[in-house]
């Protein structure tokens, strides 16, 4: 049973990874996505500040929330806080989830301190509670915070004054189903957990009129077997959600191979027999599915920094670069290959040129306005921070606060263009790419635009949509 | 009896003294360019020069010194010395990188074996802030 209600206002999905992601949603960014995934632990650590950040700056865009369930599966260390004030503890957030999804995770990961297994899940009460908890949850993730006494003056005057109305607005577009991460060694019992969990949370959603989503999450092995992939398709027959929301495990677009790709595809394929399906982590070659009708992909999720993939559990953080979205790549890359890359393009002839060939966002026209050769510097300002490492003394360059936000701001407006590419602009801008920074980028920058031609040009169906 | 092996941090400490030892020359060791770290520049005449020490993985040598041309005027690799092959030549080559060896026994801290051509990547910006930063941390020690 599935509600009339859209479960995503449109294909461009942005996440919300951190406060600091938040300026570059808002303002003139706003209009330039759909809809917002928000993670639980982000819900659980600024409950108030998301709150005002939906109903009031994001102007109640549409989001929906994800549970984070498979949180608790993982090794405990990966839950355990870093600080040298708590060590050991269980993060703040994650214990506010804890706490909010009770039984069986409650006890088992917050008290035990051991990670929940699929025979936690037996019992049917709990499992069912387990359920309602997590959807509650997300359900009134907004509205709750709009109620506390502190706030709740406050938005009873914008009510009465008509800025604001309370309603639909306030409640996530979807909910999503808790799930748990599928290898192809702990496939079954999980898939056994997660299609009960999503059998329970239709009845519940639709008693609330608000559409489910279904999320499902797998590691990267599955992809190099296509009966197991139908295998998972055929077990969540069962289900019939209104959205599918599908995340492979630190599955990068960009370096996958053509086998991959065309697993990813039938991977997509395969649910949106069922139901739409968003990507919850993808890059360009999901978005160029989108535009071109394939896979069955009604949206694609990306956030700020790293977004366009991501690891279940966190990975270490690495000294950041600047990286600067290249266009014609639909890549982040190396300030220094961006350089190449818009030199072998012809981007600074002159700042006209540079719009032509390289970028034409509003960040870009901030930026590269009189001399594109030096006005460009601007995306790869850094400074230098000497330290030692393994007894050498190393200095290092680490990106400026406004360098990042010059990257960022750029990255969005990019993304948005991208969203709107036709058919043929798709497959002609990665044509262009191989041909014209193969030779300069090499392939471990640039190969990826000749694999992703190869595989959406000869998927069944390209070229039947003229957008 | 055989020499105890030397590492890269003593093979750049070793040449940076030299190097500094020249009036004519500003040295710095361990530069921050475009995100990566070069082992040694020196500027001598107004000519940029940069130093990837490997005593091991030429090819990675290679791909990091490639970056150092949009930085400086002529890129090295550096390495103790060595037979170079044909495949290592050919890389060096093609790339735009020189190759010198490693030298303690004469007034130069190096020995050109392959001469590095001038690069023709050099971006301007870079280039003068290398300046600028070979100017400012000029030093005979790491």
């Amino acid at each position: 049973m599935t509600t009339s209600a859209k479960p995503i206002a449109g294909p461009h999905l942005v996440r919300y990874g951190t406060a600091a992601d938040q300026r570059f949603l808002l303002g003139d960014f706003l209009s330039t996505y759909d809809q917002l995934v928000i993670n639980a632990t982000m819900v659980a650590h600024i409950p108030g500040a998301i709150a005002s950040f939906i109903t009031q700056r994001a102007r109640l865009k549409p989001f929906c929330v994800d549970p984070q369930t498979h949180a608790f599966q993982h090794d405990i260390i990966h839950l355990q806080s870093k600080s040298s004030r708590k060590p050991g503890e269980i993060k703040r957030s994650l214990k506010i989830l804890l706490e909010a999804y009770g039984e069986p995770v409650a006890s088992r990961v917050g008290q035990a301190l051991q990670s929940v297994l699929p025979g936690d899940f037996r019992d049917s009460h709990t499992l069912q509670g387990f359920c309602e908890r997590v959807l509650e949850f997300q359900l009134n993730a907004v509205e709750r915070e709009t109620t506390r006494a502190d706030v709740s003056k406050y938005y009873r005057y914008l009510f009465q004054s008509k800025r604001m109305a309370p309603g639909p607005g306030f409640r996530p577009s979807a909910l999503v189903a808790p799930y748990f991460y599928l290898t192809e060694a702990t496939m079954r019992p999980w898939r056994t957990v997660n299609i009960k969990c999503a059998q329970l949370a239709q009845s519940w959603a639709a008693s609330k009129g608000i559409p489910l989503a279904v999320q499902v999450v797998i590691s990267r092995e599955v992809l190099r077997d296509p009966s197991l992939i139908d295998d998972l398709v055929r077990a969540y027959e069962v289900v019939v959600p209104s959205l599918f929301l599908i995340w492979v495990d630190s599955f990068s677009e960009h370096s996958a191979s053509e086998r991959e790709l065309r697993a990813l595809v039938q991977l997509f394929t395969g649910f949106a027999g069922i139901a739409p399906v968003v990507n919850l982590y993808g890059g360009f070659f999901s978005v160029a599915l989108q535009r071109l009708g394939l896979g069955g992909l009604v949206g694609v999720t990306h956030g700020l920094e790293y977004g366009e993939e991501r690891g279940v559990v966190p990975v270490g953080g690495g000294i950041p670069v600047a990286k600067f979205y290249l266009p014609a790549l639909h890549k982040r890359v190396p300030f220094r290959d961006a350089l190449r890359a818009v030199r072998a393009l012809g981007g600074f002839r002159s700042a006209s040129a540079f719009r032509t060939v390289v970028c034409d966002c509003r960040q870009c026209r901030r930026v590269i306005t009189t001399n594109p050769e030096t006005d460009f510097a601007q995306y790869g300002e850094a400074r230098s921070v000497s330290f030692v490492r393994s007894g050498q003394p190393i200095t290092m360059e680490y990106p400026l606060p406004e360098t990042k936000e010059r990257c960022a701001a750029h990255y969005m407006w990019s993304k948005h263009r991208e969203y709107r590419l036709s058919d043929r602009e798709v497959l002609q801008s990665l044509s262009d790419a191989r041909t014209r920074l193969g030779r300069v980028l090499g392939a471990e920058v640039a190969g990826h635009c000749k694999v992703w031609e190869r595989v959406l040009s000869t998927l069944p169906g390209v070229g039947r949509n003229s957008k | 009896m055989a020499r105890p092996k030397i590492g890269e941090l003593e093979l750049v400490s070793r040449a940076l003294a030299r190097l500094c030892a020249d009036p004519g020359i500003q040295a710095c060791a361990n530069v921050p360019v475009l995100g990566r770290c070069v082992d040694l520049v020196y500027l001598r005449d107004s000519r940029l020069f940069t130093f990837e020490f490997k005593i091991r993985d030429w090819r990675r040598a290679i791909q990091q010194a490639r970056d150092h041309r949009l930085a400086g005027d002529y890129a090295y690799v550096c390495t103790p010395k060595r037979a170079v092959s044909p495949a290592m030549r050919a890389a060096l080559l093609r790339n735009g990188i020189g190759l010198a060896f490693c030298c303690d026994d004469r007034d130069e801290p190096f020995e050109i074996a392959i001469e590095a051509p001038k690069s023709n990547d050099t971006w301007s910006v870079a280039r003068s802030a290398l300046v600028r930063y070979i100017t400012e941390h000029h030093r005979s020690t790491l």
